[in-house]
Order: C-alpha cells, then sequence, then structure tokens
C-alpha cells in the first residue's frame, strides 16, 4: 500500500518543474521530522536531517520510479540522513562526562524513559523500522520500500526489534 | 502485522516513550521549503545564459499539459488549505510577534550553528593533527562575524515579553563566546595543539550552556530546557513536567 501521488505532479516534478516538487514536498515535512527527531531525538540535528533531505530530494528528483511512491523515497532520504548524522555526531561522546562532572549513571526519570533508552540502544535499521510502524503508523509494505528490503524482511526485523525492547515494555507496565 | 491489541498497547507506550511532549514548529515547513527554492535559485544562477535552452530540452522539459494539470491541481490543494484554515484558527498568528520573534532566532541559529560546525569540525581535526589550521582560522573569524549578525538580527526584532529573559541570555551566551573564538584564533597562531584543544573544548561548552540551550529554550517556552544524556553522548531537550 505504497501511497501514491497525482502522477502528473510527480512527472512535472521530475521534469524539473520546482512548483510540481515543493507540492509533493510540503505534505511530507512534518512526519519527516518526527521521523527524524525520532531517530535522533535532537531538534537542530532532525531539522537539518529533514532539509538535507529535501535538498537532495529535489536534486534527484528525476531519479525517482513511479512505482517506488514520493513518501516512500523521501523517506529513505531522510532516513539516511539521519545515519549520516548520527555518525557525525557533533557531540561526542569523549566530552560529554565533562558536561556531569562524570556522572554517566545518571538515569532520566520522566515516564518513558527507560523506553526511550531502550530504543535508542536499537540498531539503525531496528530503530528506524520500530519508528515507522509504530510511530509514524506506516504499513509493512511500505517500510520494506523505504528500508531497501522487503515486507517480509521488515515484519522480521519488526520482530526482532520488538523483542529486543521487550523488557522495557514490560517494565513501562509496573 | 495485524493490528491487534497487544500491537496497538505497545504503539501508545512506543509513540508516548518517543513523543516527549514534542510537535514539528510550525515554521519548519515554511524553513524547508525557503531552503529548497534557496537551492533552485543558486542552480538557477550557476545555469545561467543556458537557461533558455535548458529550460525546454532534456531533463527540464516540461509540457504545456503537465503544467495545466499540475496548475490544476495546485488551485485544489490552495482551496483546500484555505478552507481548512477558515475552519480552524491558528493558535497563533502568523503575524503575531512571537512567530516573528522566532522566525528570526531560528533564521540567525541556522546561519550560527552551521558556521559553528564547520569550525568544530576543522579545528577538532587540527588538533588530531590534519593539516587544517587555515581552515580552522578562517572559519572561526566567519563564525565570530556571525556571531555579530545573529545579535543584530536579535536586536532588530521585537521581543515578545515572555521571551524577554531568555531573549537575553542568548544574547549574553553569543557575546561571551566572542573572546573564546579569539582564544582560539590566538592558540592557533601560537601553533600550540594542547592551547587549541582547550580553547576547543571552551568554545564547545558554551556552545552547549550558553547559546544551545539559551535557543533551546526559546523553543521550549513555557518549558525550561535541559542537557540530557542519551547513549550517542548527550542532547538537549525540553524539561518534562
Amino acid at each position: 500500500m505504497v501511497t501514491t501521488v497525482p502522477i502528473d505532479l510527480l512527472e512535472a516534478a521530475k521534469a524539473g518543474d520546482d512548483w510540481a516538487f515543493e507540492a509533493l514536498l510540503e505534505p511530507l515535512v512534518d512526519s519527516a521530522y518526527r521521523m527524524a527527531w525520532a531517530m535522533l531525538h535532537d531538534r537542530a540535528a532532525a531539522e537539518d536531517a529533514v532539509q538535507e533531505a529535501s535538498l537532495l530530494a529535489w536534486r534527484k528528483i528525476a531519479s525517482l520510479r513511479r512505482r517506488d511512491g514520493m513518501r516512500a523515497w523521501f523517506f529513505t532520504i531522510v532516513a539516511n540522513q539521519c545515519r549520516r548524522a548520527r555518525r557525525q555526531k557533533w557531540w561526542s561522546v569523549l566530552k560529554f562526562p565533562e558536561l556531569h562532572g562524570g556522572d554517566s549513571a545518571a538515569p532520566e526519570s520522566e515516564p518513558g524513559a527507560d523506553l526511550r533508552q531502550a530504543i535508542r540502544g536499537l540498531a539503525h535499521h531496528k530503530r528506524l523500522v520500530v519508528v515507522l510502524f509504530y510511530y509514524l503508523d506506516l504499513p509493512l509494505d511500505e517500510i520494506g520500500a523505504i528500508t531497501g528490503t522487503t515486507e517480509a524482511a521488515a515484519k522480521a526485523t519488526l520482530y526482532r526489534a520488538i523483542r529486543e525492547l521487550r523488557p522495557a515494555l514490560a517494565a513501562e507496565e509496573t | 502485522m495485524e493490528r491487534s491489541n497487544l500491537t496497538d498497547h505497545t504503539r501508545r507506550q512506543i509513540r508516548q516513550a518517543l513523543e516527549q511532549g514534542f510537535q514539528p514548529a510550525p515554521w519548519l515547513r515554511r524553513q524547508v521549503i525557503q531552503g529548497v527554492r534557496l537551492e533552485q535559485a543558486r542552480a538557477q544562477r550557476k545555469e545561467g545564459t543556458h537557461m533558455d535552452t535548458i529550460n525546454w530540452t532534456g531533463q527540464k522539459r516540461i509540457s504545456r499539459p503537465l503544467v495545466v494539470t499540475a496548475a490544476a491541481v495546485a488551485a485544489a490543494i490552495v482551496a483546500v488549505l484555505l478552507l481548512a484554515t477558515r475552519t480552524a484558527p491558528p493558535a497563533v498568528s502568523q503575524a503575531s510577534p512571537t512567530v516573528a520573534y522566532l522566525n528570526a532566532a531560528h533564521q540567525g541559529w541556522d546561519s550560527w550553528y552551521r558556521l559553528y560546525n564547520f569550525a568544530d569540525s576543522q579545528c577538532s581535526n587540527t588538533v588530531a593533527g590534519m593539516p587544517l589550521a587555515s581552515q580552522c582560522r578562517a572559519d572561526t573569524i566567519q563564525l565570530k562575524a556571525e556571531t555579530q549578525a545573529f545579535l543584530d538580527r536579535l536586536d532588530a526584532v521585537a521581543v515578545p515579553a515572555q521571551l524577554r529573559d531568555r531573549h537575553q541570555t542568548l544574547k549574553q551566551g553569543l557575546r561571551d563566546i566572542e573572546p573564546l573564538l579569539d582564544q582560539r584564533i590566538a592558540a592557533l597562531d601560537s601553533g600550540n595543539l594542547q592551547a587549541l584543544d582547550a580553547a576547543n573544548l571552551a568554545v564547545f561548552r558554551q556552545e552547549v550552556h550558553g547559546i544551545h540551550l539559551a535557543i533551546m529554550s526559546i523553543d521550549c517556552w513555557p518549558k525550561a530546557a535541559e542537557v540530557k544524556r542519551t547513549e550517542d553522548g548527550g542532547s538537549l531537550g525540553c524539561v518534562q513536567n
């Protein structure tokens, strides 16, 4: 169930119509930002990821195949930008203890903190699938398209991710 | 995967854990679109005198039926958006002083933070032994100029009463980083990598506690902002209570 967009608009964007591209992009920005936020948990980094992804999408729109769908294609770019941002994280692990006087074990105390930590601890591809399925409500076939796999592979990844999250999910119940 | 009760329950738990009261900033869509437009304008300038031919050949060819169809779709989208805005009045008017202030603060921040990252990267790599001292120096000088530009931008906009304290904190944070940038340049000029490392750390701390936290607290209002630990090291967020 990959979301489709008006074909003429898509074709116009692919042909270089900047207005058509904006019309396609704009409705996706909020969801893309939510996704980037959930992946990075840093407002500025999420904004940068979405902005960079938008510019990349504009440059590469001609390569979009119709069967991929604009949303899946754009979210793939955002996901890649998030992975890149995490690799180039501006916040050095080495520098961090200085900020907290070496208090590395200080736990977050607000509700959901343990689960949030557990989600952040997932490998990128598992976290991405969790965010897309549970946070953005995307169907598994579209998640497969975004992650470059299949619906079945996305489902399997989701299953493995939830198994890893189970202790934190159970802890939330208590 | 079926939408079982268990899945819905898990979804609620995960959504609650991820959101932390998060909402996409109202100006973000416009900001992203503006960024794309800037890139489009830049590309057009690059194409320069070839525009006449490029526009109607190869990749850039647009058939008239497509343009007409796209225009019709656009008109429909605009009509729907107009109807939506009429039936649901916005919480904050686009022309309100708060929105104008937030736009100015964010535009200033975006330019400043981009330069900060460039400079931080070049200067950290210089300490690591890469021959990037001249780039570190140039980027730091540019960052200093951008710091002043950010201050000027903040001075030029009306400050909403509820953000006055946070506005002053941000300005102080920006003023306080200027001597630290001078220290970095002095360390570079002396060729003392240890001093450069210390200056880089001082700049970093000021960026986090003096500037990043201040801009975040403006974003978070009426909540406060805080530095949070993550598995990556750290991040900034709004205090949840």
